[in-house]
């Protein structure tokens, strides 16, 4: 069972263009469940993915902190969280792929650092890719596959290492009805290894899940729980 | 034990190094090419250095020869060897006839191997029949011929007997070695006489301690060289066409500036990946031993082969450019020989010129990036 992520009065301050600076997250102070699907949702530009990254390790609040399992991972020397992102996966907005690789060869980086054969490493990555439909497209190279396409990828490769913790932006875009189902309903697998996932979205298909256990909503940099 | 070339690491790090393979063979054939010239200098000022030291260390002790006003005399073979008989020190004592001819293709050296002297006479190659030749690789007319016409005080035409052992080609290339009654002739020696003295002592340190002795000995003026100088001049001499050639490497050494300049900007470049793995759990620790397998991979084999493409030049047969470039020898170059040793230091010098900087341009930038917050690398907004 993973651990609770706990925000304790978290601001992101950041200045657009050589202006003044402005928040874009406000004194944010929630808990996000451990071995749950959460759901942040909100307008464009209300700070979801900035939220996300500070929660995952990638950025630092300007101010707060997050606790993972009581540790204060937001204040932990970078070595140290590129440690603890070992137990995370992440799934970016804008993909982030490696264009020149292939699928699989993409969904087998995090993997790589484990040292473990290369071919049980093709093996993970051939099985995640599978789950998601996407084993025939595995060869190609990412600079020859659809949006869609590419976002199964990069939820792929959040998916590979079978993290205690998976941060997901935007899973469903670029998605039809029948893949975005699929996504979610993978995603709902993975919550019953007691995974804690959240999942940043502005899509009602993923608003309307069942899976959902915790939906948070946020705007102008400050957070609610609908439920 | 874990097989460490199946590792996912090493693996994917040659993979990466792979992505883009225009890049990767502009920097393996720079770095090549940057390792080969400096090192074909390198080896060949060692080579000819070597091959000198070998040759000079079969070469008498100390060698005299009189002079006059004009130039140098010959030497009565008799009076000159009881002389220096009389030193103390001296262990064998022999007279040698040669000089300066001219043959098809320019001039040519002749000597003649003589038995006329005191001490141990073992050390004198027999000498070929009157009218047969001994003749250095140089010397070869390149045409079917096995005569040699030598034009000196008289002009004549010899049977060439055999061509001498290669392994002394650096001392031997333009030699013509003669029946010492044929060379008489041929330089007009009178009988009695001989060009020079050539005298070996017991100890290396002794060739100048007699040196006294011997000038009060002979009754005329005479120049004593000892092999210790010879080895000096050689020395001196292949260092300054070394120096010539090192000097050449200077854009090779430029070029390493450059490819170090190129590896550090693209690594400081590459923030947004380093950044990117780092998102995916890869360590500090990770990063740089991928980035340094990765340089390995690159690095490794374009120095390996830079240095046999060196070696080969210089030392392999029928290379003809350094004899050509340094000593105008026309035809084949001599062989020269190789010093374990020298080439290990001379491998050494070349890793630490071209892979060293390159693996230190590869990693410093790495590590800086690798070490800071993952934010920092990447720009912001792009995620």
């Amino acid at each position: 069972m993973s651990a609770d992520i706990e925000c304790q009065h978290v601001s992101l301050e950041r200045h657009r263009y050589n202006r003044n600076p402005f928040l874009v997250l406000n004194d944010i102070t929630t808990i996000l469940n451990g071995s749950c699907m959460n759901l942040i949702s909100g307008p464009t530009g209300a700070g979801k993915t900035s939220l996300l990254h500070i929660v995952a390790g990638l950025l630092r609040p300007s101010s707060g902190q997050v606790l993972v399992d009581g540790q204060p991972v937001s204040r932990w020397t970078a070595v140290h969280r590129s440690r603890w992102r070992r137990c995370a996966g992440i799934a970016f907005q804008h993909h982030n792929l490696f264009d020149d690789l292939t699928a699989l060869e993409n969904v087998m980086v995090p993997l790589v650092p484990l040292s473990r054969s290369i071919g049980e490493l093709r093996r993970l990555a051939r099985q995640v890719l599978t789950e998601l439909d996407m084993a025939k497209l595995a060869g190609e190279k990412i600079q020859f596959l659809s949006g869609g396409e590419r976002q199964k990828v990069n939820l792929a490769r959040a998916l590979v290492n079978r993290p205690q913790y998976i941060f997901v932006d935007e899973p469903t875009a670029h998605q039809d009805n029948e893949s975005a189902a699929m996504i979610i309903q993978r995603l709902a697998e993975t919550k019953k290894e007691m995974t804690t996932i959240i999942i940043v979205a502005h899509d009602p298909r993923v608003e309307a899940c069942d899976a959902i256990d915790a939906h948070f909503r946020l705007v102008n940099g400050r957070i609610t729980k609908i439920t | 034990m874990k097989n460490l070339l199946l590792d996912s690491r090493l693996l994917w790090s040659i993979r990466d190094v792979t992505r883009r393979p225009l890049e990767w063979f502009l920097l393996t054939v720079s770095l090549t090419l940057i390792t080969a010239i400096p090192a074909t200098a390198l080896l060949l000022v060692q080579g000819l250095t070597g091959s000198a030291a070998n040759i000079l260390a079969d070469s008498p002790s100390l060698v005299i020869r009189k002079v006059d006003p004009t130039g140098w005399e010959p030497m009565p073979v008799e009076q000159s060897l009881k002389a220096v008989g009389s030193v103390p020190g001296v262990l064998r004592a022999y007279a040698r006839i040669w000089g300066v001819v001219t043959g098809p293709e320019g001039p040519l050296t002749v000597v003649t191997p003589i038995a006329t002297g005191s001490g141990d006479d073992s050390k004198s190659p027999t000498p070929p029949q009157s009218g047969n030749v001994l003749i250095g690789a140089g010397a070869v007319t390149g045409s079917a011929d096995s005569h040699l016409t030598l034009s000196g005080h008289t002009t004549k035409t010899f049977k060439i007997s055999g061509v001498i052992d290669p392994k002394s080609a650096m001392a031997s290339h333009d030699l013509v070695v003669l029946n010492p009654l044929d060379a008489r002739r041929l330089l007009g020696l009178p009988a009695g006489y001989a060009s020079d003295i050539a005298i070996d002592v017991f100890h290396e340190g002794e060739e100048t301690a007699i040196l006294p002795d011997l000038m009060e000995a002979l009754p005329w003026p005479v120049r004593i060289t000892t092999r210790s100088e010879n080895l000096k001049f050689l020395s001196g001499s292949y260092a300054r066409r070394g120096g010539i050639i090192i000097l050449a490497t200077i854009p090779a050494l430029a070029a390493i500036c450059l490819v170090v300049a190129a590896t550090v900007r693209e690594h400081l470049g590459n923030r947004f990946e380093v950044g990117l793995l780092k998102a995916f759990g890869w360590t500090t620790a990770d990063i740089v031993r991928h980035f340094l397998f990765r340089s390995l991979f690159i690095g490794v084999p374009a120095v390996c082969i830079g240095l046999v493409i060196a070696y080969t030049a210089v030392f392999s047969p029928g290379v003809q450019w350094p004899g050509v470039m340094l000593f105008g020898w026309q035809g084949r170059a001599p062989a020269l020989q190789l010093h374990m040793g020298e080439t290990v230091l001379t491998l050494i010098q070349m890793v630490a010129l071209t892979l060293v900087p390159f693996l230190i341009a590869t990693l410093v930038p790495v590590l800086k990036v690798a070490t800071t917050d993952t934010d920092t690398c990447f720009d912001r907004g792009v995620l």
